[in-house]
């Protein structure tokens, strides 16, 4: 179980500000964060590219820092196959290219996959195809949005990915989880934290047992240097106070978390 | 790791070439060793370049070398169509002022090496004010990641042996095989293997691997160089490359959806002229040494990007209001046989030095060249 420094969201932060939060969050025993690619649309996200560089320069300057870093990267809209375009090649090209951006610190890769309107199965065979070769080369893979889509679900199972859910929890964490763990009940998760008002809601601390053991890494976007360190000490603050569960379709534990 | 394994064939270096000869050979039933200094390979000048299918365009200054463009490259597209992106329309521009050719010298090159040439306007897309004429040709481009993805499979599902992250560190002339030591980072883990055949594929450490099998160095340079990929909706389907000189050229990489963009001016950043790639950024990098070059994409320690020059000099040959969006870039060593300076020429070696213990060696810069490692002589 790991804690996770995500800089998505971070539209005010300036370099500065950016590289003062690594450095707390390295200080503190952290080792994940997560960001943006800056790619998604045509026109890319001026603050995601920021902190893409920022971190790049970062890296380039604590040479022996081990820092692992997870980025998400958007599909191009056109989500269609043709003698000119392959979902696999943009897909293996833009992890190229965050590699180029993020050196041997890059760890992971998380997709967003939804399904578009009229996109052909090739597409989605062609990108799960291309997600197998990157975990074979080495990177995690996380997906995001799966929206509850029981076709894309059991395409994904079908397709025999080795992956990790990235979810934003929210008040309802079975409902989030459980098509995952219907497809392998060892699944290990990246819970997302929105906001940190929710670390104090009942519901939440209600789960917080069976998640913990769910856990791959906790993920928050502090929103200053502050949060951050409200962040850790939460963090830092959990233990395991039962052991991980034999399994979890046992209904104990899913009647835990409706 | 100890004991000494015999081969029939060690190739060095998995990137396009080794890999492709690696295939060759098993499939005629050799017992093949591929050997790479990257625990990833095909990280280096086989990821990064145009992706250019070149058909002859590119080289007014060197009729052979548009030539040798030429052989082979039908049947490269056939055996890669799942990686050849030909929807695209590939422009041939002359730049008005400082070009090292015109536009009459540049029809009579395309008619003397019979590839198509047909003048046109597209004021939609470029700056015509800065060109001589314009000409639609026929040129594809071929996605490096799907190839490597295909070789990796088929390298995978064959009896390949392969040795990703090992180096040749000693090479003994044992009468009818070679004696091979090989080095490890991890943990500076050694291995010697035996075998009858060894081919050299290393690119930009050709000259390091042919001295330890004691045969002459080829004159080569070096350059340190960075290739930027676009987005930009009404390029997507676009090549632009700009003629003769200090120029951009731009062109689909591959089926990624991508464009690449190179600068004759600017994708250099640091030049070498030493037999071994040598550069100021690796003293600060000790694993990276000429003789044993590491991977620039995912060096920390790289040089800093020339993506705004190589932008802004793009800009100023597009239609105005046209953007472009820069989505990255990736670098590598670029190497160069040294006489390439004076012709632009892109001539592909492939030479054997010694026929018993069988050594040779291939150097290229133009993947439709791959065929020609089948020359090869090698002794089974």
């Amino acid at each position: 179980m790991r804690i996770m420094l995500s800089l998505e969201d971070l539209h005010e932060a300036t370099p500065n500000g950016v590289s003062a939060l690594l450095d707390q969050f390295l200080e503190s025993g952290g080792t994940y964060i997560h960001l943006l690619a800056p790619m998604a649309d045509e026109a890319p996200n001026q603050s995601d590219a920021l902190i893409l560089q920022t971190v790049s320069d970062w890296l380039s300057t604590h040479l022996s820092s081990n820092l692992k870093v997870f980025c998400t990267i958007s599909r191009k809209e056109r989500l269609r196959d043709s003698d000119g375009y392959s979902s696999s090649a943009n897909l293996l090209t833009k992890t190229e290219l965050i590699r180029g951006d993020v050196f041997d610190a890059l760890y992971g890769v998380l997709f967003g996959l939804e399904k578009g309107e009229g996109e052909p199965q090739s597409a989605l065979d062609q990108t799960a195809d291309a997600l197998k070769y990157l975990h074979a080369s080495g990177l995690l893979i996380g997906l995001r949005s799966l929206n509850g889509d029981d076709a894309l679900t059991e395409f994904i199972h079908e397709s025999r990915l080795d992956y990790i859910p990235y979810i934003e929890l929210s008040a309802e964490p079975y409902t989030q989880i459980s098509q995952h763990l219907d497809l392998n009940p060892e699944r290990k998760f990246i819970f997302h934290i929105p906001r940190l008002s929710m670390l104090s809601e009942p519901g939440f601390e209600n789960s917080l047992d069976v998640l913990k053991n769910l856990s791959f890494a906790w993920s928050y976007a502090p929103k200053s240097a502050t949060e951050l360190e409200h962040f850790i000490n939460w963090f830092a603050s959990m233990s395991f106070t039962s052991a991980p569960p034999e399994s979890i379709a046992d209904e104990a534990i899913i009647s835990k978390l409706q | 790791m100890s004991g000494k394994e015999t081969y029939d064939l060690a190739i060095l270096g998995a990137g396009f070439f080794g890999s492709y000869a690696a295939l060759h050979f098993a499939k005629k039933g050799l017992k093949v060793v591929l050997v790479d200094r990257e625990p990833r390979p095909w990280s280096k000048a086989s990821l990064v370049n145009q992706a250019r299918v070149h058909s002859g365009y590119h080289y007014p200054r060197s009729i052979k070398t548009a030539r040798l463009a030429q052989d082979h490259r039908e049947q490269f597209i056939r055996e890669h169509a799942y990686a050849i992106n030909k929807t695209f329309t590939a422009y041939y521009a002359i730049e008005r002022r400082n070009s090292l050719t015109n536009a009459s010298q540049f029809e009579r090159f395309c008619k003397k090496i019979d590839i198509p040439a047909v003048e046109t306007k597209r004021l939609d897309l470029f700056n015509h004010d800065t060109f001589e004429a314009v000409y639609e040709t026929e040129e594809y481009s071929f996605d490096p990641l799907l190839i490597r993805r295909k070789y990796f499979d088929e390298i995978a599902a064959s009896s390949i042996k392969t040795l990703y992250g090992w180096f040749p560190i000693r090479a003994e002339n044992e009468g009818k095989q070679w004696g091979l030591t090989l080095g490890s980072d991890d943990d500076n883990a050694v291995q010697n293997i035996r075998v009858k055949n060894v081919i050299n594929a290393t690119y930009a450490n050709i000259n390091a691997v042919n001295r330890l099998f004691g045969v002459e160095e080829i004159p080569v340079s070096h350059e340190l160089s960075e290739m930027v990929l676009l987005q930009s909706g009404p390029l997507s389907d676009v090549g632009l490359t700009i003629m003769d000189g200090p120029f951009v050229s731009i062109m689909p990489y591959g089926r990624s959806g991508l464009t690449s963009l190179s600068s004759v001016r600017y994708t250099h950043t640091a030049y070498s002229a030493k037999s071994d790639p040598e550069f100021p950024c690796q003293r600060k990098r000790p694993d990276c040494t000429p003789e044993l070059l590491r991977a620039c994409n995912s060096c920390r320690v790289k040089p800093p990007s020339n993506a705004r020059k190589m932008l802004k000099q793009l800009n100023t040959y597009l239609a105005p209001g046209l953007r472009v969006y820069k989505q990255g870039s990736l670098m590598t060593v670029k190497t160069k046989l040294r006489s390439a300076m004076r012709d632009d020429g892109r001539p592909t070696e492939v030479h054997t030095y010694l026929k018993q213990p069988f050594y040779g060696c291939v150097f290229s810069g133009k993947i439709n060249s791959i065929y020609e490692v089948e020359e090869f002589a090698i002794n089974d």
